[in-house]
């Protein structure tokens, strides 16, 4: 039985196939087209590498950004809940996720299930989510993947304001003009997106076991810094943080897929006479002194 | 008397030399390269205009969000013989330009690059009350330059280009970071660009708006700053603040410039340092 979870976002777009609990397959791709057409042809990508077809589904769950757009799916759930049950299910110890991605950054703390318990979410303002790193890195003309190391050879951080990304900028280029070290002003971005997350962070209550997810979670300057603000030390996820989305998604898949039968095996047990007889008497039988036919 | 007034912006350096109450020269230029230079180059230039020799300057004053780092190097000027430069804030500048060229001004709305600014004023010219973003740069000028660039309308046609808009895009993000993103896919929708722009141009109204009304605007409503260039943004103003408002009679962007001018003249000059506010 393979269960599929596609996540399309705003950037990126990727599918999960799970079989026999597992991760079978994985692909992830660039958005192109509609969010419907991205989510065939990733979904397609996927199965073509777990050697499936897509006969072989038994259900596909959607979520992200574009989720009402697959009319193939059998089911949708929202982004936060697939993120929460993706990382718990890549690493069980999870309880909290912190997850930054290129539009926005969530916080997720999870029950012992790993069902949302409670979450902060920042989607209006780009100051703490990945579109400020991609934006200040052009600023300081490194590219963003250079940012991180760059940031974590630093002597110290310079100090940029984190209220605003346009705000950050102009810091940035204040300390270009006075010809600072571009190692320190990458440490003050990566220090500033992270207090700013740290702050997200502060408006719910995290339980221990953190993890990070997200693209900005390849960043290992913004991560260590998040630490040191959080005083955690995050717990690792044993698949790409990318895919938990995509992930979580082929867990609710599954979930819905057991609920249903589990449904279908009482309503046939009811209306099975030689079962219902079993079950309606079993009970009974407790105080029963041997007088049954 | 001959006085200067540097208005160093977060995007543009402002140099205005007067001599009682008139402008004999002015310049505007593009804060790019090395800071100094631009600062320098714009000094120069003003002067030029003028037909002036540094010396002739008695008195300057600096103002804006670069102001402090400015005044070392304003100071420092050949010929400049007052050693002597006081950094004053941008809101009391605008306003003293205000007052000089519209007596009887009771609102100033600075509509600049990165700050919007609302002064409440008394008949006689004094700041009762103001209100300033802070916190983000939605509502700013330079929130218009993004969403123009990425548009590809060069900023001195943004006005005409808005004029011809038939229904206003209400973004439905208000982070300029955002927006910007926002844009290029209404824009692949089909959404027309001069509908968008005029979008824009609404929300940093409406933004004028709340600092306004947090400052608690009276008539009649002067604005300066860049935005003062542009009569579809003065019209829109005029919409959402329901009532008429005019533009400073000079150069909008000059008008700091040319306040910390005429504030350098007086004798006695407040020297507020500020950052921002």
């Amino acid at each position: 039985m393979i269960y599929a979870g596609v996540d399309v976002g705003s950037l990126t777009a990727k599918a999960v196939l799970l079989r026999d609990g597992r991760v079978a397959a994985w692909h992830v791709e660039p958005v192109s087209a509609t969010p419907g057409e991205s989510a065939r042809r990733v979904l397609e990508a996927a199965l073509e590498k777990a050697q499936a077809r897509r006969d072989d589904l038994t259900r596909v769950c959607a979520t992200g950004y574009g989720r009402h757009e697959m009319t193939f799916a059998d089911l949708e759930r929202s982004e936060i809940s697939c993120h929460g049950l993706g990382t718990f299910t890549s690493n069980p110890v999870v309880r909290s996720v912190i997850d930054i991605g290129g539009q926005d950054c969530k916080v997720v703390v999870l029950d012992d299930a790993g069902l949302v318990d409670d979450f902060a979410m920042n989607d209006k303002c780009a100051a703490g989510t990945g579109r400020t790193l991609e934006l200040l890195a052009r600023t300081l003309g490194v590219s963003l993947g250079e940012l991180g190391p760059r940031a974590l050879r630093a002597r110290r951080a310079l100090p940029v304001s984190n209220k605003c990304s346009i705000f950050m900028e102009l810091d940035v280029m204040q300390w270009m003009h006075q010809g600072r070290r571009a190692e320190d002003i990458a440490r003050g971005i990566t220090a500033s997106v992270a207090r700013r997350v740290a702050a997200l962070a502060g408006k719910v209550t995290l339980r221990p076991g953190v993890c990070i997810s997200g693209g900005v979670s390849k960043n290992a300057a913004v991560v260590r810094e998040l630490e040191l603000a959080l005083g955690v030390r995050f717990v690792p996820l044993a698949h790409d943080p990318q895919i938990m989305g995509a992930l979580g998604a082929a867990c609710f898949a599954r979930l819905e897929h057991e609920r249903a039968r589990e449904h279908d095996r009482r309503v046939l047990r009811a209306s099975d006479p030689v079962s219902s007889v079993d079950a309606a008497a079993t009970p009974d039988c407790a105080g029963c002194t041997g007088g049954a036919p | 008397m001959i006085t200067a007034g540097v208005d160093v912006g977060t995007r543009y350096v402002k140099v205005c030399v007067v001599r009682d109450g008139r402008i004999l020269g002015a310049d505007v230029r593009e804060l790019a390269g090395v800071f100094g230079d631009v600062v320098r180059a714009s000094e120069n230039a003003a002067l030029d205009e003028a037909g002036l020799l540094g010396v002739q300057v008695r008195r300057k004053a600096v103002t804006g969000f670069g102001a402090a780092a400015a005044a070392r190097l304003v100071r420092r000027a050949p010929h400049f013989l007052s050693r002597e430069v006081p950094v004053l804030d941008e809101g009391v500048c605008a306003a003293r330009a205000v007052t000089e060229l519209v007596p009887g001004a009771r609102t100033v709305i600075d509509a600049g690059a990165l700050f919007v600014r609302s002064l409440a004023l008394t008949p006689d010219g004094r700041i009762t009350d103001r209100a300033v973003t802070e916190k983000c740069a939605a509502g700013s000028g330079r929130f218009l330059e993004m969403i123009a660039a990425s548009l590809r309308v060069p900023q001195e046609e943004v006005s005409d280009v808005v004029a011809t808009a038939a229904n206003p895009y209400r973004m439905s993000n208000s982070c300029a970071v955002f927006a910007e993103s926002e844009v290029i896919s209404r824009v692949n929708l089909g959404v027309p660009g001069p509908d968008l722009l005029a979008g824009i141009l609404v929300a940093i109204a409406e933004k004028a708006l709340t600092l306004a009304t947090r400052a608690e605007a009276a008539p009649p409503v002067v604005v300066v700053g860049g935005l003062g260039h542009m009569p579809s943004f003065l019209r829109v103003l005029g919409d959402v603040l329901g009532q008429q408002v005019s533009v400073v009679p000079m150069d909008p962007q000059l008008a700091a410039a040319y306040g910390a001018a005429l504030l350098a003249a007086e004798p006695v000059v407040a020297r507020t340092r500020s950052r921002g506010a």
